[in-house]
């Protein structure tokens, strides 16, 4: 038994030394990481030196529907696909305590996020600040006892994100890697897009409050650091069942807030909705259709930037 | 509570702690409660369900080692009744009620349709129901005496590493381990440990990182054209292997740790050069089951060629209905079957000297007739696994169109066919887990562990889930 546990304890230190050492030269290469959805986007974005006027985070919606070029000059997209609000929030918290929040941010909420389950997992998508920021500490903390331990580990934060880290380094981010990524044309998109939206006549689960509660920290975030927030939700080729109500939900909550909300859905642009000749799928663009949806956005904002007399310092 | 959580790790440290900790007789005592409380974990209401199929099997094991002429077959017939049924029930309720609802409706019978029931399937029920049948069947057949030990009865079913998913053990290899002390030996736990590391890597690293791809393609298969069909279903066939195999390693690791022998249930079935020996390489103690109880009992290839490919089909479609109440599985069962008597028609050798290249071109043959059977298993609907084949087979014209996978799913593909060729197509044919006994020096053991461990914590997908023949 002394033999065990002497070779349990050399391996444990030798596999902690490792996941030290081996973590400190992840970290550097993480840090220099340019563009890509694994963490380049954010440390790209918290190397510049001056923020954006304008910043637009979301997911997938934001990533393939909106053009930051369209929006004032230096405008960035800070889209990750597949998050919800408890990462928007979680990301907020660390562009806060890394000081690089915009004078006005635009915030897409993706009203199918209150017809699925809960997903408060999506948090651990920013393990890397783990050890760097309370708030994702605790949101990754709140998941359990198992996160916890993981976390732990020094290179756990890196899980999934090596083939990414190997890719930027052999193959350093481009322009188009930096949040926006329009997706052209294609002879499949129609077929895509009405099969996608077959989808949208799946009933509807409980409704998910959760991300109300991360939207509401969002706002506060954003109120205290005098940050002009505007959300929007973008057009569906075909509006789902489950929209009104999430709509109103979020609404009530914006409005307490004090924040304008441009629902795409609600009122859609323009010849977007139904014609699949702009459509990827059932909620993505092809290059087509995204001038369309950016540039009602984009007038909207800077109306609103306008009426807060943003412009006029600017 | 799966293998691959860390709830599975502090409940295996304690438990072999105590286990240790404790003096050999009370140790069944610990392993049964362990495991009762390891199968609570899933539906803590259907451990009534197995103690009760344990209780029938026990009684009736005893019974039928007393009894004499027609007596012994009433206890065999009460035991497999109770064991068959409850599978039955479970199992295949909706399926024969959704089919004889269909044939209802076809015949224009609609008075009343047969009710639908909301059943949650036990977890592992068609491992333990084998394995428990197995006994019985053994002690009818005059091969092993009857338990008088209801606990240590109870923990051959229920022993928890082979609970859910197996390897289905035999009584002659596992009652008597029961019965014997174990002691701590540092190198044998050494060795346990490093397998179950390896198989955790497997699951984790490899097949779970895969089955993200195939999930993506399968669930959207519409979408995708034959190339790319065709990868997820290579894609497939790693995960099934790694997911299932590391399972088996975990089980048979943790065993190994507390001093239990279970059986190899893979032998890198994919070097298989026919599906005769895929069989036995695959699975084994499914597919040696199925040949001793239901081959054997249906006649085998004793009476001639054509009762022996028909005791082949109804062996391999009754197996395929073993896996899943589903057409799909119904027809991957009936093609290995139809692959297993057309090499026995064609007179197929499985060892027949033949040259290298000869070899590896059996070898590819085989894997990719086992891939077909694989688009059966995986696929959900009978539909959609007839459009991936013939997307693949028949449309050559639009082979190469569609979405190709990114270098984020190529490169984890060719990293786990790499490492599995490397590690059980090379190292473990010619080796076993034993030459990383720490006898032979700390430095290998130490090394690979630390490396599995790194590839875990770096390539491991956590939200993983379960694995895939847990619902079996």
């Amino acid at each position: 038994m002394r033999k065990f546990i002497l070779f349990i304890g050399l391996f444990m230190l030798l596999l902690l030394a490792t996941d030290r050492g081996s973590s400190w030269v992840l970290k550097k290469a993480y840090l220099s990481m340019r563009g890509g959805q694994s963490g380049g986007q954010i440390t790209t974005y918290l190397a510049r030196s001056r923020v954006p006027p304008v910043l637009i985070m979301g997911n997938s919606r934001v990533a393939l529907n909106i053009d930051p070029a369209i929006f004032p000059a230096g405008s960035a997209n800070l889209a990750h696909y597949g998050t919800g609000q408890v990462f928007a929030t979680g990301l907020l918290h660390i562009l806060q305590q890394a000081h690089k929040l915009p004078p006005t941010l635009v915030l897409h909420l993706d009203l199918d996020e209150y017809a699925q389950p809960a997903r408060p997992e999506e948090i651990s998508q920013l393990s890397f600040y783990y050890r760097d920021n309370p708030y994702v500490a605790a949101q990754i903390n709140a998941l359990g006892w198992a996160e916890r331990l993981k976390n732990q580990s020094a290179l756990y934060c890196y899980n999934s994100r090596i083939l990414s880290l190997a890719k930027a380094w052999l193959r350093p981010g481009t322009s188009t890697d930096f949040g926006f990524e329009p997706v052209p044309p294609d002879p499949q998109d129609s077929l895509r897009t009405v099969y996608s939206s077959q989808r949208l006549n799946v009933q509807a689960g409980r409704f998910n409050r959760a991300p109300l509660e991360a939207l509401r920290k969002f706002v506060a975030v954003c109120r205290a650091e005098h940050v002009q927030l505007v959300c929007f939700t973008a057009t569906y080729y075909r509006s789902p069942p489950y929209a009104a109500r999430a709509a109103a939900a979020v609404d009530s909550v914006l409005r307490a807030g004090g924040v304008p909300y441009l629902n795409y859905d609600l009122h859609p642009v323009p010849g977007l909705q139904g014609s699949t000749r702009y459509w990827h799928d059932v909620t993505h663009l092809n290059t087509l259709g995204v001038p369309l949806q950016s540039q009602a956005l984009a007038q909207q904002v800077a109306e609103l930037r306008a009426r807060s007399g943003q412009l006029a310092q600017r | 509570m799966l293998f691959n959580s860390l709830s599975f790790l502090v409940f295996f440290v304690v438990v072999t702690g105590l286990y240790y900790a404790l003096p050999h007789r009370w140790r069944w005592l610990l392993l049964l409660l362990a495991s009762c409380g390891f199968y609570m974990a899933f539906v803590p209401a259907y451990l009534l369900i197995l103690l009760a199929t344990i209780g029938v099997d026990y009684v009736a094991g005893i019974q039928i080692e007393r009894a004499t002429g027609r007596r012994r077959q009433l206890y065999l017939v009460l035991s497999l009744v109770a064991n068959l049924g409850t599978l039955a029930f479970f199992k295949y309720y909706n399926f024969f009620t959704a089919n004889a609802n269909a044939l209802l409706h076809g015949l224009h019978l609609t008075t009343g349709a047969i009710p639908y029931l909301h059943i949650i399937l036990p977890l592992g029920l068609s491992f333990h129901t084998f394995q428990a049948m197995s006994y019985t069947i053994e002690v009818y057949r005059g091969n092993y005496p009857a338990e008088r030990h209801l606990g240590i009865y109870a923990l051959y079913v229920m022993f928890y590493p082979q609970l859910v998913a197996g390897p289905i053990e035999r009584p002659q290899q596992m009652l008597p381990q029961f019965h014997e002390e174990k002691y701590f030996v540092f190198e044998r736990v050494v060795i346990g440990l490093q397998r179950m590391l390896w198989g955790l890597f497997k699951k984790v690293a490899v097949g779970d990182l895969l089955g993200q791809y195939v999930n993506s393609v399968y669930d959207n298969y519409p979408m995708h054209t034959g190339l790319a069909l065709l990868l997820a279903t290579y894609a497939f066939a790693i995960q099934i292997y790694c997911d299932f195999s590391g399972y088996s390693d975990i089980a048979i690791g943790a065993g190994q740790v507390m001093g239990f022998k279970l059986m190899e249930n893979f032998r890198t079935p994919y070097f298989s050069k026919s599906v005769t020996e895929f069989w036995r390489r695959w699975h084994i103690s499914l597919s040696t089951w199925l040949r001793d109880y239901l081959y054997v009992s249906l006649g085998g290839s004793r009476n001639g060629r054509w009762l022996t490919y028909r005791n082949l089909m109804l062996t391999m479609l009754l197996g395929g209905l073993w896996h899943g109440a589903s057409w799909n599985f119904v027809v991957w069962g009936g093609l290995n079957g139809l692959y297993l008597s057309g090499e026995k028609l064609l007179g197929v050798r499985m060892n027949a000297p033949q040259s290298w290249p000869v070899r590896l071109l059996r070898m590819v043959f085989t894997f990719h007739l086992i891939c077909l059977t694989w688009v059966f298993f995986r696929a959900t609907t009978f539909e959609q696994a007839l459009y991936i084949v013939q997307q693949i087979v028949a449309a050559p014209a639009t082979f190469f169109h569609g979405t190709l996978p990114a270098l984020n799913v190529w490169v984890p593909l060719v990293f786990a066919i790499g490492v599995l060729l490397l590690v059980e197509g090379g190292y473990l044919r010619h080796r076993s887990f034993g030459y990383l006994s720490p006898q032979l020096g700390w430095q290998r053991p130490l090394a690979v562990s630390l490396v599995l461990s790194v590839l875990i914590i770096c390539f491991g997908v956590s939200s993983g889930g379960q694995f895939i023949y847990f619902q079996f």
